[in-house]
């Protein structure tokens, strides 16, 4: 029985680490766009990868602001650091991170989507599993979750059953525990999307080399078109972030003062279909919510109003498409001309 | 948490470690605690509904072993308490629950999962101890157990009660040649449902959704090609609760027996879901003999109308159900007596295509408008819908292999390994890898669990 069990242990074992080294030795073949972009990024931010010119401008945002913000519009030496589910929490360390690293930087454009404000702020959890948070970032964010009297949460499975009874600390460790398994698992996804989209006959390093030549921007590729209002919408009853999200959220703008850089914070666009959904009171809470930032810090310029773009303007629920990205950036530019930021 | 996810296969692991390392007497209370917990995790609302029969029908059956007077109004009372709980739960809570619904596959019904099958258990029982064939057990925790056994709870096989009591009675830990037998079981399961369904499923549905504008002669081959997927599907399922019931030592009745190969449809009714056909066969089909004498075309159809309302109480299932009947009755009137068995095969098969539209469907204007597309679409070009891809190749080998093993009259992995030593460990490593992979598939669905 013992020989059975840990044959088949083996079996399982190499199984796995097979997919691993497959995944990991033909990332561009196996992986998707994403990932590969978050490991540029990842590398830009870790000094593997060195800037060709001295930004001046940077972009922040999740991947709304990776899509829709072709930030060379705006200004040649800029640079977009949006990675797909950037929190204020991600924007925080990564910020600090690229400024560190490059401190040519003088303005700062945020911009802000409903999504990591509204629902309930935790890390997006590739940003554990393909290490572009370290452990002693996270490890600030689970003692400021447990300050803060927040459950501290990174990984899907921890809406298990007995995960409630575990101190934020307990959580951090399991999931870094859990961080080898995790990434297996979504090796395990990266083939069986290959196989049922034949990618692995695509080499995928074209959207590396988008993002370089875009300067951090990336559109993405599969656009099926708008079909409806952003999915998560209808969960939204009101704009009521997170004190910690909105701690956050300032000691990054604070952190940048602190550095003499200017900062821009504007709203990414919705769709028409996507406002009409929004219930009623979310419109004046996010207006109020900006304000009552704008009131704490009157030397960031905060563009609080939520803009609506047409539906046709949409490629999908959230992204624009290329010629609406354009248009975007073209109205940022004039707007903060406009204001002399 | 899904039945047949990646997380439900290394708990199903962690259950049978825990059954190997504790004692044996521990058996029955470990298993029971954690069918409870598979089946909370799936829903914790489940745990209410399951509880509420394991009790009602425990005091049931109590009652019935004591031969009160009133007993024959008892027992009916209880069997309408039982279907009644089922039609409040299909009807009224799972009621728009299908397979297509608006556009969109859901068969994800998790409050109540299984509740056809554990429901007929008691049901089964109740009749038993009543005409004293079986007798009341006394333990309240092995009739749980029975009851929620979870390799078996949510999509059978149906069980007597004696023959699992007996066996929880007499549980060892099983040699290694049964231990290996089981886990080759379940690993072919995994490889029909996983491997194969899953991945048909892929195929299917964007014909079947955009059938109005598709050509009639294809869908009339693809509906056939569904039942195939259907068998996969459930069979896959019950292949891998049979596997993890027989790694713990517990034989579980076998649930189908090539149903595709059947010579009528009669014969593909028998062999389909046998625990379901049985239990008809045991506990109704006696009433009908007794109700409707020889009237033979009535008893079909009734029979057929039961089993279409054993899945759901919708119109669409009451139809499909009366075409079940009928299509026994022609089968008994006029298929049988063809002389060519490929002829008879074939026809059965595709017999079977033919109630598919109720099947996916929960409108019937749906159902309409497909039996419609069947007919009026000869003049439409086919096309395809979707790309072929990797999965699709992937999928079709281990069609093709688990049929030649299954037509060979077994149901085992070893049956798709290579002799050689080196060759089987490399095919299992691949058979593992392609599990494994196909696991994270999100859009897992598993046909039957909205039953």
């Amino acid at each position: 029985m013992k020989g059975f069990v840990l044959k088949s242990l083996l079996i399982v074992f190499s199984a796995m680490i097979l997919i691993n080294l497959f995944a990991d030795s033909l990332s561009s073949f196996i992986k998707d766009d994403e990932y590969l972009i978050n490991q540029h990024k990842k590398n830009v931010l870790n000094g593997k990868y060195k800037l060709k010119f001295d930004p001046e401008i940077l972009i922040i945002g999740d991947c709304l602001a990776l899509n829709n913000f072709p930030n060379t519009l705006l200004h040649e030496k800029s640079y977009n650091l949006a990675l797909p589910g950037m929190t204020p929490f991600e924007a925080y360390f990564h910020s600090k991170k690229f400024i560190k690293r490059y401190p040519s930087v003088k303005k700062v454009v945020y911009l802000v989507s409903g999504a990591h404000f509204v629902e309930q702020g935790q890390i997006y959890s590739m940003s554990l599993l393909n290490g572009l948070l370290d452990f002693h970032e996270v490890q600030q964010l689970a003692d400021d979750f447990e300050k803060y009297n927040y459950a501290y949460q990174a990984l899907d499975y921890e809406e298990g059953l007995f995960y409630n009874l575990l101190s934020s600390k307990s959580r951090l460790y399991l999931d870094y525990l859990y961080v080898p398994l995790g990434r297996t698992f979504n090796n395990f996804r990266f083939f069986k999307r290959c196989f049922s989209d034949n990618c692995f006959f695509k080499d995928k390093r074209d959207f590396v080399k988008d993002t370089i030549n875009g300067k951090g921007h990336y559109f993405y590729e599969d656009q099926t078109g708008l079909v409806g209002p952003y999915k998560n919408i209808k969960r939204w009853s009101s704009f009521n972030p997170q004190s910690l999200v909105t701690h956050y959220f300032k000691k990054n703008i604070m952190f940048f003062k602190n550095k003499k850089i200017e900062v821009s914070i504007i709203q990414s666009p919705i769709s028409q279909v996507s406002y009409d959904s929004l219930k009623e009171g979310f419109y004046s809470d996010f207006r109020k919510y900006f304000e009552n930032i704008q009131n704490e810090l009157p030397e960031v310029y905060i563009n609080n109003q939520i803009k609506v773009y047409s539906n046709e303007m949409f490629s999908t629920d959230v992204y624009l498409k290329q010629e609406a990205a354009k248009k975007f950036v073209l109205s940022v530019k004039k707007m903060m001309n406009h204001e002399k930021l | 948490m899904e039945s047949l996810s990646l997380s439900y296969i290394l708990l199903v692991f962690f259950y049978i470690t825990l059954v190997k390392i504790l004692p044996q007497r521990l058996f029955i209370i470990l298993t029971l605690i954690f069918s409870l917990m598979v089946y909370s995790l799936i829903d914790l609302n489940n745990i209410f509904i399951l509880t509420s029969v394991i009790l009602i029908n425990y005091a049931g059956t109590y009652l019935l072993a004591k031969k009160i007077p009133e007993n024959r109004i008892f027992l009916s009372l209880m069997i309408v308490i039982n279907l009644s709980i089922l039609v409040l739960i299909k009807n009224y809570i799972n009621a728009d629950v299908s397979f297509i619904n608006n556009g969109a596959h859901s068969s994800r019904i998790l409050f109540g999962m299984g509740c056809s099958f554990y429901i007929l258990q008691c049901i089964g029982h109740l009749i038993d101890v009543y005409y004293d064939k079986d007798e009341f057990q006394h333990s309240l925790i092995k009739y749980s157990l029975y009851v929620s056994f979870f390799p078996q709870m949510i999509l059978g096989p149906i069980e007597r009660a004696y023959y699992l009591f007996d066996q929880f009675d007499h549980q060892k830990f099983p040699n290694l040649e049964e231990f290996k037998a089981g886990f080759s079981r379940m690993v072919f399961g995994l490889i029909k449902k996983v491997i194969v369904a899953n991945t048909l499923l892929t195929i299917l549905m964007p014909f079947i959704e955009a059938h109005s504008s598709q050509n009639s002669l294809l869908l009339f081959f693809l509906l056939p090609v569904f039942m195939v997927f259907l068998y996969f599907d459930f069979s896959g399922n019950i292949d891998f609760s049979l596997g993890v019931a027989r790694m713990v030592g517990i034989k579980l009745n076998e649930n189908f027996d090539n149903p595709l190969l059947s010579r009528g449809y009669i014969e593909f009714f028998n062999r389909w879901n046998i625990s379901f056909t049985n239990w008809l066969k045991d506990y109704v089909l006696p009433s009908l003999i007794k109700i409707f004498g020889n009237k033979q075309f009535i008893i079909f159809i009734t029979i057929g109308l039961l089993s279409g309302l054993w899945h759901q109480t919708t119109i669409n299932f009451t139809i499909w159900g009366m075409i079940i009947g009928f299509l026994l009755v022609l089968d008994h009137y006029y298929i049988k007596n063809f002389q060519s068995d490929f002829f008879k095969r074939v026809l059965s098969i595709l017999l079977g295509g033919f109630t598919v539209p109720f099947f996916v469907f929960s409108e019937f204007n749906d159902s309409l408008a497909l039996y419609k597309s069947l007919c009026s679409n000869l003049m439409i070009l086919p096309k395809m819908e979707g790309q072929l891809s990797i999965s699709h190749g992937i999928s079709f080998i281990f069609l093709v292999l688990v049929f030649i093993v299954e037509f060979r009259g077994k149901r085992d992995l070893n049956e798709f390994l290579p002799k050689s030593k080196v060759f089987k460990n490399i095919t299992l490593l691949i058979v593992f890898v392609l599990i494994m992979v196909f696991l994270t598939d999100d859009g897992q669905i598993n046909a039957y669990n909205r039953f």
